[in-house]
């Protein structure tokens, strides 16, 4: 893979800090089931501005170095965030806070994030500062 | 011809709608399906082009052609063509359309036609050549959009057109780069990029070519970057100047803002501005300050919802006016300063004139930005009038803040959002698409990110109290007084340009897919269209070309009413995507 070697030859020259963690495998944020039920609350809420593949039309795209890619050096916290207060766009802070960790789940997966068995939690997720880098060309 | 080219036009024509047109209109209407299936096709044979020069654009309102954005420097969307007149409308048919165009988002484009040519852009910046009296197509550009720009749209994929100077034709893109194509060819001529994409920066306005300057400026209000308009070199595309719309420290204006804020000000100029040839001004408007809470930048925040007067050569200003201080609801100043000189209360005034988004319709003195008069147009709770020194009192109990919701009117999309107005000097009257909508809206932290959005508010939009379940009007207001002569009302949104007409009409769209005529008098409908493929957000446009006028417009729904008018725009929902320019003139006798 491409990027496997990118990521093995740019993490063997940095030593150290904020690039090098980007570049670490992503940690698991979310489980299975919710990104399945968020697939689902993505069709109905979310694809109509920002695509079916998430590619973006007329809202910005969610997937992807077009989303997230290192330099822009965004946190899983302030993205979440962004989504909850926000989103869908027009009906702000509409859907429920399970909607929303199933929706972003959907979109942690589709940009490589893994799996886990801990469930991605409303509350601490706004807060996270975990790095959020798309694993995705 | 071949039988399976006949069949496929008359299934072509079928499709557009021929049952409410006369015979002869839907075989014309076919004519380019025919130049586009016939194959092997033969290369169109480019009409001759002759180069614009700047006094072609000094002179555009005489033009046969629509040469700018608003038609001419003055930006009145208004035609001395009386060709099609209230007499004969109701016989107005198709002349040609394009294909449809597969694009889902919104086609906000105004042709622009020189001599034989017509320009027009689509969303996602393709840029089309056609013959603008047979609907051949010449040629097409297809843009290649770096990807990091869809992270930072505001509200579509949209593209609102071209300028044209020289032998160039010449627009913006959605990734920042301002673009020069040769008219006749399609082939580019220069390329340069005015900042990097997925910041917050986007192109959507059509350029303004003055003095051999190209002035464009970019959108990015919503992400915090700060706006600035450019002067660049039509012959390569070099900067000439730059202007900030927001001020460092050091500058006039610098201590409208908390320390530091003026770099994520936002403020950006994203509409086509005007220009003033006798005194070589440049009139371009400026949006909303960021982030949208204002509780987090006390001050005026200059030159946020302002109208900026330029030097078209250097960039220096020459005067400001602010509509909006300390704007918290989103009410960029950035509708079209149109250019008229009216008398008002006995006195003559060379003017300029906005209907601007926070419900005022202003008269501005454009020799010294000073107010001449400005007055609601639509249910204002925000703004609750003008003060001594002719500038807007904002309704300070009405602001957001962590704690504190709010409702008022006008909604965060205005009274009046980007679309073109007419001014109309036969008539005295400006013809304004009103929104008629109010919202909710509370603050909520933010901290500033390169590349997400910068509010700090959630805002949901409502009902107009005084107007439930209308959001949309066609206003005439006279120009001598600024009180409105008609009204036409609507339960959709008004989301489309108007085109005056010496022919006494008013053209303009509605969402549900119909182009109407109005009388300018009186505003009483007087032709539709047959309905189209899709709804109209775009402004309409009218030239001549051997004596016979035509009037042309885009369909293709999208926009910023779908994406942001929450459950307002429930209606909506079905009306069918893609886009389709059409041409309608008076039939050959």
């Amino acid at each position: 893979m491409n990027s496997l070697k990118t990521r093995v030859l740019l993490g063997a020259a940095l030593v150290a800090g904020s690039a090098a963690a980007a570049l670490a495998a992503p940690p698991a944020l979310y489980t299975a089931d919710q990104a399945k039920a968020g697939a689902d609350v993505y069709a109905q809420n979310c694809a109509m501005c920002h695509g079916a593949d998430l590619s973006g039309a007329a809202g910005p795209a969610l997937v992807g170095q077009a989303f997230a890619n290192a330099a822009n050096k965004f946190t899983v916290g302030p993205v979440f965030t962004e989504v909850v207060q926000q989103m869908p766009a027009g009906q702000p802070a509409s859907l429920t806070h399970e909607q929303y960790e199933d929706a972003f789940a959907y979109i942690l997966q589709q940009n490589g994030y893994p799996a886990g068995t801990t469930k991605l939690d409303y509350t601490a997720t706004m807060s996270s500062k975990v790095p959020l880098v798309s694993e995705k060309p | 011809m071949p039988k399976i080219s006949l069949q496929h036009r008359l299934k072509g024509a079928t499709a557009f709608g021929c049952a409410g047109l006369a015979l002869a209109a839907c075989a014309a209407l076919a004519v380019p399906a025919k130049a586009q299936t016939a194959a092997p096709a033969a290369a169109p044979v480019a009409p001759a082009y002759t180069p614009v020069s700047q006094s072609d654009l000094v002179g555009a309102s005489t033009s046969d052609g629509w040469l700018m954005f608003n038609r001419d420097y003055a930006g009145q969307d208004y035609v001395p063509f009386d060709q099609i007149n209230a007499g004969n409308v109701s016989t107005l048919s198709t002349a040609w359309t394009s294909g449809k165009i597969d694009i889902p988002d919104g086609f906000e484009g105004t042709p622009i036609v020189s001599g034989n040519y017509m320009f027009v852009t689509t969303p996602k910046d393709h840029v089309i050549a056609y013959n603008a009296k047979t609907g051949e197509k010449l040629w097409q550009y297809d843009y290649k959009i770096a990807p990091a720009a869809y992270k930072t749209l505001c509200c579509d994929t949209n593209n609102r057109g071209v300028a044209v100077y020289g032998s160039s034709v010449i627009f913006g893109t959605l990734d920042n780069h301002v673009v020069a194509l040769d008219a006749t060819t399609g082939k580019e001529q220069w390329n340069v990029s005015l900042a990097e994409p997925g910041v917050g920066y986007s192109i959507t306005e059509a350029p303004l070519v003055v003095n051999g300057k190209v002035i464009i400026a970019s959108g990015g209000g919503e992400y915090g970057a700060r706006g600035f308009i450019v002067g660049l070199d039509a012959t390569n595309g070099q900067q000439v100047w730059k202007t900030y719309t927001i001020p460092s420290p050091d500058e006039p204006g610098g201590d409208t803002w908390p320390k530091g804020m003026y770099q994520t000000g936002g403020g950006a100029a994203w509409m086509t501005g005007t220009y003033d040839a006798d005194t070589n001004t440049l009139l371009w408007g400026v949006g909303n300050p960021g982030p949208w809470l204002a509780k987090m930048r006390p001050g005026k925040n200059l030159y946020s919802d302002s109208l900026l007067a330029l030097d078209p050569d250097t960039g220096k200003m020459k005067w400001y006016y602010q509509y909006t201080a300390n704007d918290t609801w989103d009410y960029d100043g950035v509708n079209t300063p149109q250019l008229a000189d009216i008398t008002y209360e006995g006195k003559s005034y060379k003017a300029v004139i906005e209907a601007n988004r926070n419900g005022y319709f202003y008269a501005i003195d454009r020799t010294d930005g000073k107010l001449i008069y400005a007055k609601p147009f639509i249910h204002d709770t925000s703004i609750l009038g003008i003060d001594k020194t002719g500038h807007a009192i904002t309704n300070e109990e009405l602001k957001p803040t962590l704690t504190k919701s709010i409702f008022t009117c006008p909604s965060f999309l205005g009274g009046k959002n980007w679309w073109p107005g007419s001014i109309d000097p036969e008539t005295n009257m400006a013809y304004v698409p009103t929104l008629h909508a109010c919202m909710t809206m509370v603050g909520v932290p933010v901290t500033y990110s390169a590349g997400l959005p910068f509010l700090g508010e959630k805002f949901e939009m409502k009902d107009d109290p005084t107007s439930p379940g209308q959001y949309g009007s066609l206003q005439a207001i006279d120009l001598s007084t600024g009180k409105k002569v008609w009204e036409q009302k609507s339960s959709y949104p008004w989301d489309a340009g108007t085109l005056a007409t010496k022919g006494g009409l008013v053209f303009s769209g509605t969402v549900d897919g119909y182009l109407k005529a109005f009388d300018a008098k009186t505003g009483q409908v007087v032709w539709t269209s047959p309905q189209l493929t899709s709804g109209i957000i775009s402004n309409p446009i009218s030239y001549q070309i051997d004596g016979k006028q035509y009037v042309a417009i885009w369909t293709g729904w999208g926009g910023v009413w779908p994406i942001w008018a929450g459950k307002l725009a429930a209606p909506e929902v079905k009306i069918p995507r893609g886009g389709q320019l059409y041409v309608f003139a008076l039939p050959s006798s």
